[in-house]
């Protein structure tokens, strides 16, 4: 696998890795008894302008390490694939991150907008977001 | 509705038990629960988008809404995320004072968890005499900070101010009543035929079903897993107190009712030997920083805390200005209301209470 | 009531009318005296739950309205009758108004069973102590449509938890009264009553042979009242409000009337059958030794009887709610297994009891 841990000054360790290689990664990690990680503690999205970042924050809770993994995404078509079937934690986080910076994750069974109500327009974590909806009731939508 | 036998029916938005704003999707068959879907959301408040137009000072205050049953956890989370990221010191007394106040917090969660999860399964008193004991809790939080939820006491490089010989004195009386307080909760509750009937071997979270839907705090250490966040946490004193993580092995209701119980001895343990040090020692409580204008360097952190309902983390990352580029919070009742589906499936419609209550689990801190 | 009603007679002749009239009028009389007694009882008796329950809890309980806020329940009684009466959309308009009636009149009609003294006991024939079961079963009915007309999922769930714990709570209900009937050899209250008189002060209490019995009576009743425990139909957490999650105003206010005096009524009726009743626990009337007046002596005794029938009533009454106070609520399945597997057979079990007791005596 192809994967590089970044020190960078002032944060935490991560490790950077390209999407299409995040299952095998987090299989590995899960698995492998060296490692452990058994708890996905949260999955982070952050709009970094020209693209967005994802951030899978994983835990052991027997060795009580934490590792950080970051995938960056293309902005204009953001796709990551799901880790549902690997932390099924990760649903509720990525209908979230979906529903916020409308990132798509590939093969979640059911992606749908969590905290926003239905049929709202637009992302409004990102960065760019202005509110568009013209609309005026609830009614309405 | 009527043609595949089975029911479907809607607990909340608005219901007595859902605990705020929660609601439920419900299929039954009979009584038995064939489906439930949560839908959340209702009180979203847009904390993280909030945070990116205020400066950190500005946003310190409403972080404390994020729970509102355990202010000073959060709080104590994103501050202990700034000054990671600024560099600021923060000094012993301080530390104490932090230790002291958040596990005073946890008591008073555990304790109205207590009284509104009896409420749940229908026993009206211990409600009244849990918020007695939790009274005595909130006035002290009110003179030590003026408020009796929302404390804001927390800042930037330790705490507001000091705290006083009087207060202290106040509190180390109320540790010594209280042991006598929880063992009546445990006479009248642990006890009582009814309660073990309906809690025992109900809603059994297994310990891979624990990890895998990432639940912590005591809902985890109810089945069987040792996982204590404070026990590693760098910035608090835990390690110089002496505790014990108190955990369960069957994972059912009773168990997370027990956990919670013993949690509460081993907080008036810590709260009584931080009263001690606190006693004993003087100190600044706050760094010198000018916290208005606080420009945090370009960064990126995240600070893990043991809240009463899980571990609470807050990701904070900076591009160096005046305003945070971006703050996450990870909360435990969030993914309780994930798992809570898998729990109910196939049990009794009466058992859901039973199961719900015993996750702890607040809207607030569930939509942010 | 023979004697009561041949004063009324002669108080009649005295104004020169005739005797159909007497015998026409008479029977109002009485449920006019019962009607205005229920609601006056009720309104106290919802103060004194909350009185208790705030004793239990440590709290004031209601103290504004009214020294001791002995008006609040009036206050909320005048809130109810001000109230508009909500009739939601899609439910059967005439089931929907019919339901709390059929849950309050059964109520008004077995108040009249229970004898309050020797000379008062409206309803008065020779099987009595059963019509008092089948009249107290038909509210259960009135709820049983609530919930259907409601067109509520919580109200329907509700009033189907109901049925199915009145028809499991029933049967031990009756096999108790059995015993009893054994005991006093008639199925009358009042005889059933005198029954219990003996030489000694309350030693014939029959709550002595069949307390067995009683204790299951007292479970089945609470059973029967919807009370916690057995609050299932109800279960706020779970069914909001059961199957009176959508009424209001004066409806709410039959059910809630029908609810607290059916609590009174079961009361005085365990308190009937187990603790004598009307009979005085000293042994003796006050008014019997003190008053020289013949006349004025039996009245006096009356009011006595009807003393010591409320202060056993309101003893009963206070263990409920203490029960209430401090045990959790059942489980639906729970109940009725309770109510197969340990109450029939303890009632049973009880009735042999007692006709050994009985065949030995």
């Amino acid at each position: 696998m192809n994967f590089e841990i970044t020190k960078k000054e002032n944060s935490f360790d991560k490790i950077y890795i390209g999407s299409n290689e995040l299952c095998e990664l987090l299989k590995f990690l899960k698995n492998n008894p060296e490692y452990d990680f058994d708890r996905l503690n949260t999955i982070i999205a952050i709009d970094l302008d020209d693209k967005f970042e994802v951030i899978y924050d994983l835990h052991s809770t027997n060795t009580g390490q934490m590792r950080r993994i970051s995938v960056l995404v293309d902005r204009n078509s953001p796709h990551v694939p799901s880790v549902v079937d690997i932390f099924k934690s990760a649903y509720f986080d990525e209908c979230e991150i979906y529903d916020l910076f409308g990132i798509t994750f590939d093969k979640n069974p059911d992606l749908k907008r969590l905290l926003m109500p239905r049929g709202w327009l637009g992302h409004p974590l990102r960065k760019d977001y202005k509110q568009e909806d013209e609309r005026l009731s609830w009614s309405e939508r | 509705m009527q043609t595949n036998n089975k029911l479907k029916i809607n607990i909340g938005p608005q219901h007595p038990s859902t605990h705020g704003v929660l609601r439920f999707v419900l299929e039954l068959d009979g009584e038995i629960i064939k489906s439930c879907e949560p839908v959340i959301g209702y009180l979203h408040r847009g904390m993280e988008k909030m945070a990116e137009s205020r400066t950190y000072l500005q946003y310190l205050p409403t972080v404390d809404r994020v729970d509102y049953l355990g202010g000073f956890f959060n709080s104590y989370a994103f501050c202990n995320a700034v000054e990671n990221l600024a560099q600021i010191e923060v000094s012993k007394r301080s530390r104490y004072i932090r230790v002291l106040t958040l596990e005073m917090n946890r008591l008073s969660s555990h304790l109205l968890w207590l009284g509104s999860y009896l409420l749940d399964m229908g026993a009206t008193s211990p409600l009244f005499y849990t918020l007695r004991d939790r009274e005595v809790l909130l006035s002290l939080f009110e003179e030590l900070t003026g408020q009796r939820l929302m404390y804001n006491y927390y800042t930037f490089g330790g705490v507001r101010h000091d705290v006083w010989a009087d207060w202290l004195k106040k509190v180390a009386d109320f540790v010594e009543i209280m042991p006598r307080k929880i063992q009546d909760y445990e006479d009248i509750i642990t006890n009582n035929p009814i309660f073990a009937t309906r809690t025992k071997d109900i809603g059994i979270l297994s310990k891979h079903k624990a990890l895998q839907y990432s639940i912590t705090g005591p809902n985890l250490r109810a089945s069987g897993i040792d996982l204590d966040s404070r026990k590693d946490a760098n910035n608090l004193i835990y390690d110089e107190l002496d505790f014990e993580t108190k955990i369960a092995h069957s994972g059912d209701s009773f168990d997370r009712y027990m956990v919670r119980i013993e949690e509460m001895r081993e907080c008036l343990k810590i709260i009584s030997q931080c009263v001690n040090w606190l006693m004993g020692n003087e100190g600044d409580v706050i760094s010198p920083v000018k916290q208005p204008t606080l420009k945090v360097p370009e960064g990126e952190f995240i600070s893990n805390v043991e809240a009463p309902r899980g571990i609470c983390s807050c990701y904070v990352k900076s591009d160096g200005s005046g305003k945070p580029y971006r703050v996450k919070w990870r909360t435990g009742s969030y993914y309780a209301v994930q798992l809570l589906p898998k729990l109910l499936e196939g049990t009794f419609y009466p058992d859901m209470m039973a199961i719900f209550g015993s996750l702890d689990v607040i809207a607030p801190e569930v939509d942010r | 009531m023979d004697y009561l009603y041949f004063l009324y007679l002669e108080l009649l002749h005295k104004w020169n009318l005739p005797d159909y009239i007497a015998m026409v009028t008479f029977p109002i009389i009485p449920f006019c005296f019962v009607a205005a007694a229920l609601i006056v009882v009720v309104i106290f008796l919802v103060l004194a739950e909350r009185k208790i329950l705030a004793f239990f809890t440590q709290r004031k309980g209601p103290n504004r309205v009214g020294p001791w806020g002995l008006f609040q329940t009036i206050a909320d009684a005048i809130k109810l009758l001000c109230k508009e009466n909500i009739t939601p959309e899609g439910t059967d308009k005439f089931l929907f108004t019919l339901a709390p009636l059929l849950a309050f009149i059964p109520v008004l009609v077995v108040w009249g069973i229970i004898p309050f003294c020797n000379e008062f006991d409206i309803i008065s024939f020779s099987i009595n102590s059963l019509l008092f079961v089948v009249i107290a079963a038909i509210p259960i009915l009135g709820i049983l449509l609530a919930g259907y007309a409601s067109n509520n999922k919580y109200s329907l769930i509700g009033s189907v938890r109901s049925v199915a714990q009145a028809i499991s709570y029933e049967l031990p209900l009756i096999f108790v009264l059995l015993s009893i009937v054994v005991l006093a050899s008639s199925m009358n209250l009042k005889q059933i009553v005198l029954a219990q008189s003996s030489i000694y002060p309350f030693c014939g209490y029959f709550v002595f042979p069949a307390f067995l019995g009683f204790v299951v009576f007292f479970a089945c009743g609470i059973a029967e009242l919807n009370r916690c425990p057995f609050d299932l139909p109800e279960a706020e957490s779970e069914l909001v409000s059961g199957y009176n999650t959508e009424y209001s105003g004066m409806k709410f206010a039959f059910f809630f009337l029908a609810e607290y005096a059916m609590m009174f009524i079961m009361c005085a009726f365990i308190a009937t059958l187990f603790l004598g009743g009307f009979l005085s626990p000293l042994g003796f009337y006050v008014g019997e030794k003190l008053i020289p007046n013949e006349f004025l002596a039996n009245l006096s005794v009356y009011f006595e009887q009807a003393f010591w029938v409320f202060v056993k009533t309101f003893f009963l009454i206070f263990c409920m709610i203490w029960v209430r106070a401090t045990l959790p609520r059942l489980k639906s399945h729970q109940l009725t297994a309770f109510a197969w597997k340990v109450l029939l057979p303890l009632s049973l079990l009880n009735l042999l009891i007692v006709c050994l007791i009985k065949a030995v005596l």
